[in-house]
Parts: structure tokens; sequence; C-alpha cells
């Protein structure tokens, strides 16, 4: 038995606390077993083994998806039947599962104990997973994720110009700015006018979130730049220093006269940020500011909320469309890509640079940069790519991913929790489900990905900012990074059909919009199995394989020949 | 003196042509227009009886265009980007053809420099009115809403011309009686190597059928020049046992004449899918023995049959009133009934027009878009008519151990128990999703079925009121709706794309080819269809035609696929309804990739064995070697 379970242990993974009388409550009856709780995962084995292929676990959770515990039964009312007496475990990818267990005085308890200790350990004071499970014990050859994304080489790769635009170091302590990365580009002019006029720059914006460059078109020179709102308050404050910075950042590209500031938020939403010290750009010379009203995360929590709800447990036949419809979720998605297709447009076609915000610029606007380069530079389409741009416009630039994943809390009443990442691969799916030959990868490394979204094991979406998580918190040394994992398991993610396109032009219109219905409900096996992903998986299998054995053909016949 | 006769006809009906048209046309036009007529005259050779009539048929067609031609259309919407040309009328098409580029200007788009031909029985409705109401100078616009969803604007200079124009091919486009037919005009541009008409004979499906049921079914003749049922074909296959007197008398008591006859046999569970007319009970309770010997002659000892309605319960009962009805249990107590209720007709009809106009509506905001797609019931249609089948599916593939024979009916018998026979068998049977199978399964269950595509397909989802009688419903495109579900869960299993099930549904509207003219077998008699028009499939089984359908990524599929009917898993078919809106070139795109990818993958295979045959070959060679070598050791 010991030896079994080692070989499902991960590193730096142990056994914290074992039940061996549980009962799992399933659609259609009940299944003894017992539960083991590592400080990664809850594992649920069947005590029946023939139940099973294998003897797999029944369910294997990994502790950073648990969105709340509950106990249901007897004294807390919750449950229906009477004899429930048990716990209820809620996921944040739109799981739930009931176990009912003996009810000998303080088993419950001590169970619930030590999975509130699992699985919120930051509320308790302790380490996550990710510090237990660092890099050690990879392969020598292995890509180390950490290093995938080095701005320098990024910005290399974008060719920037650099008489007009340059990297500056000014926030190298995150002095400047505490959310951004340490390596910034800004327009030269503005490294010119010193470290003061840039501090003057900052402190006009949000969380002195100055624009800075996202990602530039070498060709064209149009510029994608992102930062937050700026402070102009009730009493419409005006910044010289901002308007001029804003002017060398359309004087940077010598082919537009123009710059188009994108604010992601509907016009209503900026007009009463007003009141708490925000607003929008008003009177700027040469710049166009266009809105582009997209909802902010309690919106779309509450919405992605309905979605799921239609689709777990099970599927409300009579009422499935209408539920779909009314959670709104893919006029959300819709208002996205529609902003997607603006800076898309503004920047391939009319070759403007433009200048994306919301709030703070760190939800919607990392959204709708990263979408929009997406679609705008082939690079990003590769797997290597994808984890790029995730690393640059997600970690780096900040998103608060321990507060809308609720990392390592209980955040099941938080009103900070909002699945603005997940939007954000729902978005990909949509265009790559438009797209399908221009990706490299796969639906299931989207999957994948939104799993350790959530899943504390990897550093990579730990904490909120660059800053917080490479320097108060090593997770460069300490833990290991999701993109090492990802590049090492490479295969999986092909996409047969892949060919390297160009600039797309995306359809935004709701026709073609669907329901990721592989991801949201793929904990209920109604669903999961009417899926016709299977083919893709299918093709690629018989591609790689008919490939390895190629190969095995080729090498054989090569030590034949040179025998002879 | 039938050459005499032919040259007097021809001369009167040049004069005539000559002058109607001779202050319209040039003298080169006259001729080209003149040599068009000649050849549509003469090219149903065949039908020497019917010359005569033909060409006054001809002349009457002729009648009915007002304008034969119209210059400087500029074509506002269509299926290529906006241009300019001309619009000629001829008998049976419409010609768009744009203007030649002026000198100088390079042709970008070869595609969009070629004439545009439509077939007037395509055109689903026609709409003209003035640009601007208060200004008719400024001339007029012509909608032409097609049967397939096409919407066609031209903006005409003329507003005469405009109505003109509108007033010809609406009469064109709905002339009543198969003379008129353009499929007895066509003269094929290839040659015929298979003929469809013949090629799927009942006689060699039932030589198939012997083979995994002998002694269980024969061919009856009882329906020999339409005696019995008008909708049924000359022969039908019908349960040995069962003599012929005895389907007579059990055609009475059917709706329609429409006694029970054979749609499939499961071989390997040797259940059959029966179809026939409701059962004439009337508010009196009739009872016809023979009917029911028929059906029990079907029954092994002690096992139990399943009737399926396609109605639902509601539908069912209230039939009684109007003489129709459902199977008593106490006559038919071996039998269980099962309702299955599919959408009415007019439901389906009311449906498509509704899905269409929203799928047109580009403004449309996507708020509760959902909604409102689902509120047109087109998709709960869909999803019903699946649902059915996969019911009647599983009672033949998983009912019991002994065999379970299913009888399909509803009222009629000739929309959706035709629909959800076919479906089934497509889920049970490997063979009918290949091409020929499925070519074979529209022959016999549709065509032969006595579908009445005459009638049904008379407008499609633009047509209303005065247009479209009671009879118009799209159940065959809803038919094929519920094939490209299965093709989108099952994507290796079919042989055929998605395309050709559009190519069909464009065919079963408007067609140069027979195959869809007619209400029933008896109509194709009459007019002598199968002598004078081409079948469909002789065009479909040219190798170069038949390569477009072909799905490659095709993986023969002997198992039965289950369909999924949950609301997540039935999707919009918006090749369909978008076709016309998006852009469908990435999809195309995908799917020549795939090719691509498994042309590569068998030269790859090939590769293999020539390597592997290579490597066999060395190392013979090398243990020749060897031998050699200890040879020339030892000699050592």
């Amino acid at each position: 038995m010991e030896c079994k379970q080692s070989s499902w242990l991960l590193r730096g993974e142990s056994i914290q606390y074992t039940e061996k009388s549980m009962c799992l409550l399933v659609l259609n009856g009940r299944m003894d077993g017992q539960m083991i709780i590592t400080n990664y995962r809850l594992i649920f084995e069947s005590r029946n083994c023939d139940d099973i292929d294998e003897s797999k676990p029944i369910f294997d959770i990994a502790v950073g998806l648990v969105l709340k515990i509950q106990k249901i039964g007897k004294q807390s009312g919750l449950g229906r039947a009477r004899d429930i007496y048990g716990i209820m475990i809620c996921t944040k990818d739109n799981n739930c599962i009931k176990l009912s267990c003996s009810d000998v005085v303080n088993r419950r308890k001590n169970l619930v104990d030590a999975l509130n200790i699992v699985c919120f350990p930051v509320d308790r004071a302790k380490k996550m997973f990710a510090f237990c499970n660092n890099n050690e014990g990879r392969r020598e050859d292995a890509v180390d994720g950490w290093t995938i994304y080095e701005p320098q080489k990024e910005f290399r790769r974008l060719e920037i110009p650099s008489s007009s635009w340059d990297l500056t170091t000014i926030n190298a302590n995150y002095q400047l700015t505490s959310t951004y990365p340490r390596i910034l580009v800004i327009p030269t002019a503005a490294i010119q006018c010193g470290k003061e006029f840039m501090k003057r720059v900052a402190n006009f914006r949000s969380k002195e979130r100055l624009a800075v460059l996202s990602w530039i078109d070498s060709t064209t020179e149009a510029v994608i730049v992102r930062s937050s709102q700026p402070l102009t308050g009730m009493t419409m404050k005006k910044s010289t220093d901002d308007e001029l910075y804003m002017k060398m950042i359309v004087d940077a590209n010598t082919n537009g006269h123009r710059v188009v500031i994108y604010d992601a938020r509907p016009s209503v939403n900026a007009q009463v940020n007003r009141a708490k010290g925000g607003g929008y750009e008003i009177e700027y010379d040469r710049c166009a500011l266009k809105f582009l009203n997209i909802q902010n995360i309690h919106v779309v929590r509450d919405s992605l909320k309905k979605l799921q709800d239609s689709l777990f447990p099970r599927v409300n036949n009579k009422n499935y469309v209408r539920q779909v419809d009314e959670s709104r979720w893919l006029h959300h998605i819709q208002s996205i890509l529609e902003g997607v297709w603006c800076i898309v447009n503004t920047v391939h076609n009319e070759k403007c640079s433009t200048l994306v915000h919301c709030s703070d610029g760190w939800d919607r606007t990392s959204q709708l940069t990263s979408l929009s380069m997406l679609c705008l530079d082939p690079y990003y389409r590769t797997i290597e790519g994808f984890a790029v741009l995730i690393e640059k416009e997600w970690c780096s630039f900040g998103h608060k991913f321990s507060q809308r994943c609720s990392q390592g809390i209980d955040g099941s009443t938080d009103n900070e929790r909002s699945p603005i990442f997940i939007q954000f691969l729902d978005c990909v799916f949509q265009i790559m489900s438009q797209f399908p030959v221009f990706f490299e990868f796969n639906e299931s490394l989207l999957i994948e990905i939104a799993h350790h979204l959530y899943s504390t094991r990897f550093g990579t979406f730990l904490f909120n900012s660059e800053k917080e998580r490479m320097i108060d918190n090593s997770c460069g040394t300490e833990t290991a990074s999701l993109w090492t994992e990802i590049m090492e398991r490479k295969k999986e993610w092909i996409n047969p059909l892949y060919v390297k396109g160009f600039v797309l032009f995306l359809n935004s219109s709701h026709r073609v919009l669907q329901v990721w219905i592989s991801y949201y409900g793929r904990h209920n096996d109604e669903i999961i199995n009417t899926l016709s992903n299977k083919m893709s998986r299918y093709g690629l299998n018989r591609a790689l394989g008919a490939k390895a054995l190629l190969q095995q053909i080729v090498t054989k016949y090569e030590q034949s020949s040179s025998r002879v | 003196q039938r050459m005499l006769l032919r040259l007097v006809l021809l001369s009167v009906f040049f004069a005539v042509v000559a002058a109607r048209y001779i202050d319209s046309m040039n003298y080169g036009e006259l001729r080209n227009f003149l040599d068009d007529q000649i050849m549509q005259v003469f090219i149903p050779r065949r039908m020497v009886r019917q010359e005569r009539l033909q060409l006054l048929q001809i002349m009457e067609l002729v009648d009915a265009i007002e304008i034969p031609r119209v210059n400087g259309v500029f074509l506002r919407k269509g299926p290529r980007e906006a241009q300019t040309g001309t619009i000629c009328i001829l008998s049976h098409h419409l010609i768009f053809s744009p203007d030649p580029p002026s000198p100088g200007v390079k042709v970008v788009n070869e595609e969009a420099s070629k004439e545009l031909w439509l077939l007037h029985r395509m055109v689903d409705k026609v709409v003209a009115e003035p640009i601007a109401k208060d200004d008719p100078s400024r001339g007029g616009i012509l909608a032409l809403k097609l049967k397939n969803f096409l919407m066609l604007i031209f903006e005409v200079r003329s507003l005469n011309e405009c109505f003109a124009l509108s007033r010809s091919i609406e009469r064109l486009s709905n002339l009543s009686g198969f003379q008129y037919e353009y499929p007895f005009y066509y003269r094929v541009p290839f040659t015929v190597l298979d003929d469809g008409w013949t090629a799927f004979d009942l006689e060699a499906e039932f030589a198939k059928l012997t083979v995994r049921a002998p002694d269980q079914f024969r061919i009856s003749y009882v329906n020999e020049n339409f005696g019995i049922c008008p909708t049924y074909p000359e022969k039908v296959i019908v349960p040995r046992g069962i003599g012929d007197d005895y389907l007579r008398i059990s055609a009475t008591f059917r709706d329609g004449f429409r006694f029970p006859v054979l749609s499939y046999y499961h071989a390997s569970t040797k259940s059959c899918i029966m179809r026939c007319g409701q059962p004439l009970i009337g508010p009196a309770n009739r009872r016809c023995k023979e009917d029911e010997t028929i059906l029990n002659s079907l029954l092994a000892p002690h096992s139990r049959g399943i009737i399926i309605d396609t109605r639902n319960k509601n539908v069912g009962s209230a039939a009684k009133s109007k003489g129709g009805g459902v199977e008593s249990q106490q006559c038919y107590s071996q039998w269980r009934y099962v309702f299955c209720g599919t959408p009415r007709i007019r439901e389906m009809h009311d449906g498509l027009t509704k899905i269409v106009e929203l799928s047109n509506d580009d403004r449309i905001s996507s708020n509760h878009f959902l909604h409102r797609l689902y509120s047109t019931q087109w998709i709960h249609s869909i999803t019903d008519i699946l649902c059915a089948s996969a019911n009647v599916a599983q009672c033949i593939a998983c009912e019991g151990t002994s065999e379970v024979p299913v009888l399909v009916h509803g009222g009629e018998g000739t929309d959706t128990t035709l629909a959800v026979c076919s479906l089934a068998q497509i889920i049970l049977d490997a063979d009918a999703r290949t091409i020929r199978g499925f070519e074979a399964l529209i022959e016999r269950e549709w065509i032969a079925g006595g579908h009445c595509f005459s009638s049904r397909n008379a407008h499609s989802a633009y047509g209303e009121g005065v247009v479209t009688g009671p009879k118009e419903s799209p159940v065959f495109l809803a038919f094929l709706n519920c094939v490209f579900e299965l093709i989108q869960q099952f994507p290796l299993s079919f042989e055929f794309t998605e395309g050709f099930l559009l190519f069909l549904f464009e065919h079963s509207y408007a067609s140069e080819f027979g195959s869809f003219l007619g209400n029933c077998e008896r109509d194709k008699k009459e007019w002598r269809v199968k002598e004078c028009t081409v079948s469909l499939w002789s065009y479909v089984n040219n190798p170069e035609i038949l390569v477009q359908f072909v799905n490659s990524l095709y993986e023969p599929n002997e198992k039965v696929i289950w369909p999924s009917v949950a609301p997540q898993s039935i999707h919009l078919w918006s090749r369909l309804l978008h076709r016309w809106q998006m852009n469908w070139d990435e999809k195309d795109a995908v799917t020549k990739a795939a090719a691509d990818a498994k042309l590569k993958e068998k030269a790859l295979q090939s590769r293999v064995h020539s390597l592997k045959r290579q490597i066999a070959d060395l190392a013979r060679e090398a243990s020749l070697i060897t031998a050699t070598n200890d040879g020339l050791k030892l000699t050592e």
C-alpha cells in the first residue's frame, strides 16, 4: 500500500491526514472508501478496488482548487436526506463533492480542521505547496520556466527602434511603482527628461502605473502602451507632465499622428471613478478616447457563477439555454473580443499607437493587451510565445492573482475574487476556435494552465506582482515554474494542424461564440463523455505514433547500413 | 412527316419570337437568344411524343419574360463584392454578367468577373421597390431572396424595368406543372458512367438483405401501376409469410394506403424497422385483423414489438376524431406503444422562417441572442427528431434478448416518419454513413418512400402568406440538419462532409437533376422523369465531383454511434444559417490542413514500408557477407 501511494506522491508532498471510513455520495448512489489528505491534494480511494480500473483514485483535487468546505447534515441542517452527515467540498473549477463520514464524536471536526489547514494555509500563516515542490530533481536539460521570459530578450525580439523607445532601469528597485516589472520601455525622449519627470508622470496615474510599452510593430512603429487611469478626480485635474509624456508617445510613432486611448470601462463607470479620485483623459492633444464597455470584476464573477451553475451538477435540458443566456457570460466575452478587434484594427490597419487602460490597469487592461498581441503577433501563438505572453502581460505587469484566485485563503466570500484570468483563457479559446490552424497549442494547454492557476503547485501564478513574487517571496528559487512543466510535456499540447499565420482579424459576433463547456463542465461526466475533442487527441497520437515509428525505422536502417 | 411538323412549328415559333423581340435586341443578340431556345427544344430528343407540347411550353415560358435583358444593373449585395453588370432572363435562368473591367484596371478577383447563373426555381421571394419613394426616377431595388437563404440585392436604373424583372422572375419561379421544370431541358455536360436511376435498384438491395435474413422477407409487386398506394413505389419489401391480399386489406386500414413495409433490417440483433401510415381507427374504433396479422408475423414467439408514434400523445389521440388514431392496446397486445413527439410540419416551417430571419439580422444585439435563437424552436425540432431516432435505434440495438421489431408511423407517414427511420439507420448502420450508402438511403427512404418533395420544398424560409400553401415544410432540411449534428459529434465516422449535406439541401429545392422532382414514384413515372432527366446521383458519383464531398478524415466505424441530445451538444448549423454572412475561409483552411496531414501520414506510411523492405534486403545481404567471410576464414 505504501509503495503504491508513493507512486503518485509528488516531490515534497506528504500525507497529512487519512480518514479511513468515508462515503462518497455520487449522483446515483454511494461509494465507500478512504480519504487521504496531503499537503497538495485531497484523494478519495474506493475500498472496493474492482470499482475502478487500476485502483485509480476516484477524485483527486489539488488543495488550491478548494473554494469552500462546508459541513452538511444534522446540526447544520443543509443536507437534504436525513442520513447524510458529512462535508461538502466546492472547488473553483465548478466541482462539488459530498462525502458522508461516521458520526463518532469529533471525527468530522478533526477532518474539517485538517482540510482547513491544507486548503487555506496562508490564513494560518503556513506555506503553500509550491514552496515544498521546488525545481530539484528535474532533468538537467529541461527548460527552466523562470527564464522563459527575459525582458531584454523579448524586447530585442520586438526590434524596438532605439531612436524612439528604450529600456529603462528606473524601476530597478521597484521604487517608482511597486506593481510594475523592473525593466520598462518608455519613449527615449522621456528618459532624457530625467527621473524627477518620470516620477511626476507616474504620480498622476493610479498606483503609479504609468504608460509603458507592451508591444511594438517594428515595421509600422505602432505600439500598444498600457497604464492605469489618470487621477483627474472630480475637479478635472490636469497634469502637464502627463500630457507632455503622451505627446512623446505620439511622436515616437513616425507613421501615426495620434494615439487612440482605449478605456476598457463603460463610460458610466469611468465617471463614477472620478468621485474616487480616478478618471479618464480629457482633451489630450492628438489623442482620441474610446470606451470599450467591459464590465468590472464583480459582474464577471457573478456571471461566471451563473454559467457554471447551468453546467453542474447536471444540465437542465429545458432551461439550459435560458440560463446560459441570462448569465450574460458570452456577452461579456463578446465585449472583450470587440475591444480586441478595435485595438488590432487601430494598430495594424490604421498604424496608430494605442494606450489601453481601465481603472488599475491590471485586469481588463491585461486581457485586452495580451489578446491583442495574440492576434497581432504569431510568436505568441506558439507554446513558448504563449508562456512569454502570460509571463509578460500578467505576471510581470501585475495581476492580483492571490486575491482574484484566492490562493491559500478562504475566499468564498471575498469580494476581490474574480475569474479574470479564466475569462482571458476563455477568450483565447474563442479565438482558437475561429482560427484553429494558427495556434501551435491546443485546448488542453488552456485547460492545464487554468488548472494550475488555482492548484498552487507552481510559483508562476502566486502573489500579485513581480516584486512580491521574486523579491519578497523569492519564488524563482523556492518554487518551480509552471512553464518548466509545460515545456517538458510539450508533446501533449501540440496542435497537429499548426501553421504560422499573420494578423488575425477575429469575428466578435455573438454568432460564433460558444460556451467553453470542456472547461466549465469538466466535472460533469455527461458533458465530458459527449465531447468530440477526442478527435484532435486521436489525430495527434496517430501523427506522433507514425513519427516515432519512422524515427525507429530510420535509426534501425542507419544501424544496419553502417554495419554493412 | 414528323420532321415536317417540326419545321413548321419552328418557323412559327421563330416568327413569334422575332416579332416580339426584334425591336428590343440587335441581330447578334437575337441569334444567340434563338440558338439558346432551339437548343432547349431539341435537348430532350427522347421525348418525341411530347415534343409538340414542349415547344408550346417554351413559348409559354417565353411569354412570361417581360423583359429579357437589363443593362447597367448594380449588384449591391450578393455572394461577391458589389459590381455593375447586365441581367439577362432566359426561360429557366437568370444570368448576371458583370461588365468587363475598364481597360488598364487589373482584374484582382478572377471569380468576381464570372457570370452568375441562377435557376428561377431557386428564387423564393421577389421584392421590388423604388429606391426613394418620392422619386421614381432614381430607379428601383430588386431583392431576390433565394431558397438557400442567400439574398441578392440589385439596383436597377429604371423603375419600370425593375418591376418588369420582378414580375417575370416571380412568374417563372412559381410556374406549376412538371412540363416547365428545368431538369427536362437540361443536357448533361459529362458522360454518365454510373446511372443514378438504376444504381439503387430495390432488387439488388433485396438480394443483400436475403443474405442476412433468409426467408424473412419478400418483394411484393402488389402496388404495380400504383394500384394500391399512390405514394409507395411499385416494389416493396414485406414480411415473407404475408400474402398480397392481406396487404390490400391492410392498406385500406392505413392512412394514405401506406401499409407496413420494411425500412431497415439490423442483422446483428435480427430486429427490423417497419414504417406505415397511421391506422384509420376513427371514432368507431375500427380494427383490421389482417393488419394485426402482418405485424404479429414479425414477432418471434414470446417477443414483444414496439410501435413508435412520431406524434405526441395529444395529437395522436386527437387524430381519432378525424378518422385516424393510435393502435389500441387490446388489438395489438404484443406491441408496446411509445410516443416520441416530433414537431409538426407547420412548426418546422415557422421555426425555419424565424431562425433565418434572426440570422439575417446583422444589427441584432447580443442581448439575449441565445434566448431568441432557441425560442425560434428550430433547434428544438432538430433535438426532438434526433431524440426519436435515437429511441428507435435503442429499441433495435439494445432492448431485450430476442429480436424487437419496431413499427414507426406518424400521421401520414411521409414526413417525420421517414426522417426518424432514416436517422435511426444512420445511427445503427455504418453503411449508411458512406457516401454511397447515404445516397441509397435518401433514394430508398425519401424519394421512393414517398416524401412529397415538390409540395414540401416549393418554398423555403422567405416565402410567406400568398405564395406558400399549407404543405411547405423543411422536413428534409431538418433531416439533413440532424445528420449534421451526428457528423459534429462523430466527425470521423462519416465518409461525406457537411458540404455534401448543403449540396443536397440546395438540390432538393432547385436543381437541374430530376431526383427530387415530383411527390412520389407515381409522379415520376407519369412524367417519365427517369427517362427524360438525369439523376442527381449520376452527377455526384462522377469521381471528379465526388472527391469534393469526401471527408478526408473518414475511418470506417462499424459501431453504433449514439448521439447526445443534451442541449450543450446540439449546435447551430452555422454553415447553413450563416453561410452568406460569415467568412468560411478559416474553416476551409482547417479542413484542408487536416486533409494534407492525412496525405502526409499516408506518404510516411508508405515510406515506412519501403524502408522496412530495404532493411530486410540489407539484413539478408549482411548475413550473406558474413557467411562468405566465415567461408573465407574457414578456407584460410
